[in-house]
């Protein structure tokens, strides 16, 4: 049976990186008796993957994570089960049947909605649309060879807000297609408005991770 | 929900592994400060991967927790990129648990497991607001203490520690913390508690004992300067390995540790009398724990854990009576669809270690090791390292008909006696064995042996046979690594080589006196920390150290001790006598092996804590 796990990292799990939150969850898997299955081989390991690994100091209420079980299980009851083994800050949010042929989390990803929390840096609504109405939003990223490129990444910033004062809601591209990070949009919002950029003046928080269908963005356990 | 923290989020995302700071992991223990009697800070003084990879560690944390009136909570040493910015901002060191700064606890105390930790004890301190001499520190500073292996030669700690213990934790810290409440109650001066600890057995408090050295620089006098100072401090150790606690639900570090997996410990101490090994004659005698209790443990570690791998330690596992039944219980329990890897450090190679580790590796076979610590027969009988070149050769030929291609080997270089040809032996050794291999058919032999030489320098230990014996000056360890290297040849063999900087140092605190805490005192001024890591270690700190204290490290290294001489640590009492000690290196000399404790008692003196392998028939 493939499962698709909704899950959140709060409090000092944002500290934990994307390998050692991997370590955890099979660890969490073996105490709790859950039947994952393993995969075939010389180092047989859990099957499972985690689609848009999250930066450490980020937490999040919508993470992913795709794994197959050897039965088939009722989800609500493992829901409760594993929660009673995570360490304190790893919350399983939902477990969702998926179909046999589903692709994977990793796979479908699109986008990803974040709240950015400031604590001094004032941001209004003309700053945004001064960045917006831009044609281009040019940065300067290194490539997987660590060559310095330059890319534009309006097209990656698929909506942005400010609900609340010290509040910018951002939904930006994210996965293997174009991966938009919300402190490089923060500091492209900064610098085209001559503001200092601060890294440690606010934090991330993401929301939701969603797929694009014919209605528009569904969250990834929406199936 | 969010938890009490000391660091903030700016400096938590700007350090390396935050989560070293965090106190979070799985299994932690939590308690209400407020409502305690005793406040335990217990410090492993190297890095937080490290320090939680030991078992020790765990079990003094499980234990001293158990008690409702203590919490005990565990400090490491910051690592540089942290302590820095803690230094810049004057924040305190503190306990993970609570993030209470470590000045607020009664007691500070280390496990203190190798030399090259010295230097970060006294960063502790000094990060800690506390002064590192015990001399200089205030009454409402915590109470600090040291146990360990190292701390059975206490002296080159001496001036730093309050006092330390000798032996094993849990025999001695309940004591000490009834005392202390005691005490508490009655609003004592710290002075005023560390007399009562003389009553203690296994207690040793520097400042009541004066020294007092010859010309020649040797030790003229160790004496009591208090009358409730014993002339000789008792190690204490746990008799009933069995019915002692251990953690079943050990802490699970949220990131990677050096070990990340469940350890069953089988016994203490060793029944083989390696004359080089320290650890082989300070755990004396061999205790074992019933077959059915590491079942049971193996079952409950596993289910409050989740970790993937059980790990079997003890000095040398092969030794232990129920291994069989225990090894064959692990594998139907864990093996196969429960995925759970036995690991079996310090296994000798033989048959029945083949068969088991056929079994739990599978197809995935990882290397074989064999410690023969010396490349001749001569010389292995001059260490009584009871392994004959039959053994490894017969060994290895096995592991390569099992498939096995990579083959480990450890060797020690500068052992008493040695020379030139019994280095020459260790090229010869790693030859035969590739030899071994091509007698092999050639239709099994898929790929290239592997054989993998490593060699360390061999640096004398109190409570050995060999704490008499000369350690090899620096350019004679360096010559020698010299002549190996050149004397492999490397097509199948590679050969690892260090350098010997940090082994001198070791010999030199290893046998060290009180004299010696100036220099670590000095070296750690002169920024020495972290000294176990080569990507830290700066020899300069400490060569600058021995010329302004004007101490000769020569003195403690190169010299050959006589029967005669006071040595620092002959005030303590392991339970093995200086004559027994004494008689193997008489026989080292002459070459004569001492039989396994199994096969004969040897009558070492250890036979007086009562129990163990010396009541066994
Ligand atoms: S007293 Fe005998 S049996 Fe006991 S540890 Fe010593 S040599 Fe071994």
């Amino acid at each position: 049976m493939l499962i698709r796990i909704k899950f959140a990292k709060k409090g000092t799990m944002k500290f934990i990186g994307h390998l050692d939150l991997i370590r955890n969850f099979q660890r969490v898997f073996k105490k709790s008796g859950f039947p994952i299955a393993y995969s075939e081989g010389f180092n047989p390991h859990q099957i499972m993957s985690i689609g848009a690994p999250l930066s450490v100091g980020v937490t999040s209420d919508g993470e992913y994570m795709d794994v197959k079980t050897t039965e088939n299980i009722d989800c609500l009851t493992y829901c409760d089960i594993l929660n009673r083994h995570t360490p304190t800050g790893l919350v399983i949010i939902s477990m969702t049947e998926l179909p046999d042929k589903a692709k994977s989390a990793m796979a479908l990803i699109d986008a990803a909605k974040y709240k950015v929390t400031l604590k001094h840096t004032v941001i209004t609504e003309k700053m945004i649309n001064k960045l917006m109405t831009m044609e281009e939003i040019m940065i300067h990223k290194k490539n997987k060879k660590n060559v310095m490129r330059e890319i534009n990444i309006k097209p990656g910033i698929f909506h942005m807000a400010l609900p609340e004062p010290h509040t910018l809601i951002l939904l930006l591209a994210t996965g293997s297609h174009m991966n938009i990070k919300p402190e490089v949009v923060l500091q492209s919002l900064c610098e085209v408005n001559d503001i200092p950029y601060d890294k440690y003046d606010y934090t991330v928080h993401r929301e939701e991770i969603y797929y694009k269908n014919d209605q528009g963005f569904m969250p990834l356990n929406h199936v | 929900m969010d938890k009490k923290l000391q660091l903030t989020d700016d400096i938590l995302l700007s350090v390396e592994k935050p989560a070293r700071y965090l106190g979070n992991e799985i299994n932690v223990i939590h308690k209400d400060t407020s409502a305690m009697a005793i406040r335990f800070a217990l410090c492993f003084p190297d890095v937080y991967e490290i320090g939680m990879s030991h078992v020790g560690l765990a079990i003094l944390y499980d234990f001293l927790n158990r008690r409702e009136d203590t919490y005990c909570e565990r400090v490491f040493s910051p690592w540089s990129d942290l302590e820095a910015i803690m230094r810049e901002k004057g924040l305190p060191l503190f306990a993970l648990e609570s993030q209470d700064p470590v000045k607020d606890f009664d007691f500070l105390g280390f496990t203190v497991q190798y030399e090259m930790s010295y230097t970060n004890i006294l960063n502790t301190l000094d990060l800690a607001g506390m002064a590192v001499y015990s001399k200089d520190r205030k009454e409402e500073d915590p109470i600090v203490c040291a146990g360990g292996p190292c701390t059975y030669n206490p002296e080159p700690l001496a001036d730093f520690i309050d006092f330390f213990y000798i032996g094993e934790g849990e025999a001695t810290l309940p004591v000490i913390l009834e005392l202390y409440k005691a005490h508490k109650a009655q609003e004592g001066t710290k002075d005023d508690f560390l007399v009562k600890l003389l009553d203690i057995d296994g207690i040793y408090v520097p400042k009541f004992y004066d020294v007092t050295y010859k010309d020649n620089g040797e030790i003229e006098a160790f004496t009591p300067n208090h009358p409730h100072a014993k002339p000789s401090i008792k190690k204490q150790v746990v008799m009933n390995m069995t019915d002692a606690p251990y953690p079943s639900k050990p802490l699970v570090p949220l990131i990677q540790t050096v070990h990340d997996r469940v350890v069953l410990e089988l016994f203490r101490g060793c029944s083989r009398g390696c004359r080089f090994c320290q650890a082989g004659m300070i755990y004396r005698p061999v205790r074992e724990k019933d077959v059915d209790v590491l079942k049971k443990q193996a079952k409950e570690l596993i289910q409050n854990t989740g970790h993937h791998e059980i790990s079997l330690i003890s000095l040398s596992s092969s030794d232990y009576s129920g291994l069989q039944e225990l090894t064959e219980y692990l594998i139907d329990e864990f093996g196969n669809d429960k995925h759970v890897n036995l690991s079996l450090p310090s296994l000798r190679i033989d048959q029945f270690s083949l068969d088991i580790m056929n079994k739990v590796q599978g197809v995935r076979k990882s290397s074989i090791t064999f410690a023969p610590e010396a490349g001749s027969q001569r010389l292995r009988d001059v260490i009584n390292k009871g392994l004959t070149e039959e053994d490894i050769l017969n060994g290895a030929g096995e592991a390569f008909q099992g498939g096995w291609t990579r083959v480990k080997l450890y060797f020690m270089l500068g052992l008493p006696t040695e020379t030139f040809d019994d280095i020459d032996a260790i090229a010869k050794l790693g030859q035969d064995i590739v030899e071994e291999y091509y007698k092999l058919p050639k239709e099994v032999r898929k790929r290239r042996p592997q054989i993998v030489l490593s060699t360390s320098f061999f640096v004398p230990k109190a409570f050995t046979p060999f704490q008499w014996s000369p350690q090899n000056p620096y350019e004679t360890f360096m010559e020698k690594q010299d002549h190996l290297n050149k004397k492999v040849n490397k097509k199948n063999i590679k050969y690892n080589c260090h350098d010997a900087k940090t082994s001198m140092l070791e010999g030199v605190i290893a046998r060290g006196d009180r004299r010696i805490g100036q220099v670590i005192y000095a070296a750690w001024k002169n920024g020495a920390t972290f000294d176990a890591w080569s990507e830290f270690f700066r020899f300069s700190h400490w060569d600058d150290a021995f010329n302004r204290t004007g101490i000769d490290p020569l003195f403690y290294t190169v010299r050959e001790r006589n029967y005669e001489e006071i040595l620092p640590w002959d005030f303590i009492d392991v339970g093995v006598t200086k004559a027994f000690l004494y008689q193997e290196l008489q026989r080292a000399n002459e070459g004569k092996v001492t039989p396994n404790c199994m096969d004969g008692c040897m009558n070492c003196g250890a036979k007086g804590f009562g129990g163990g392998i010396c009541y066994v028939d």
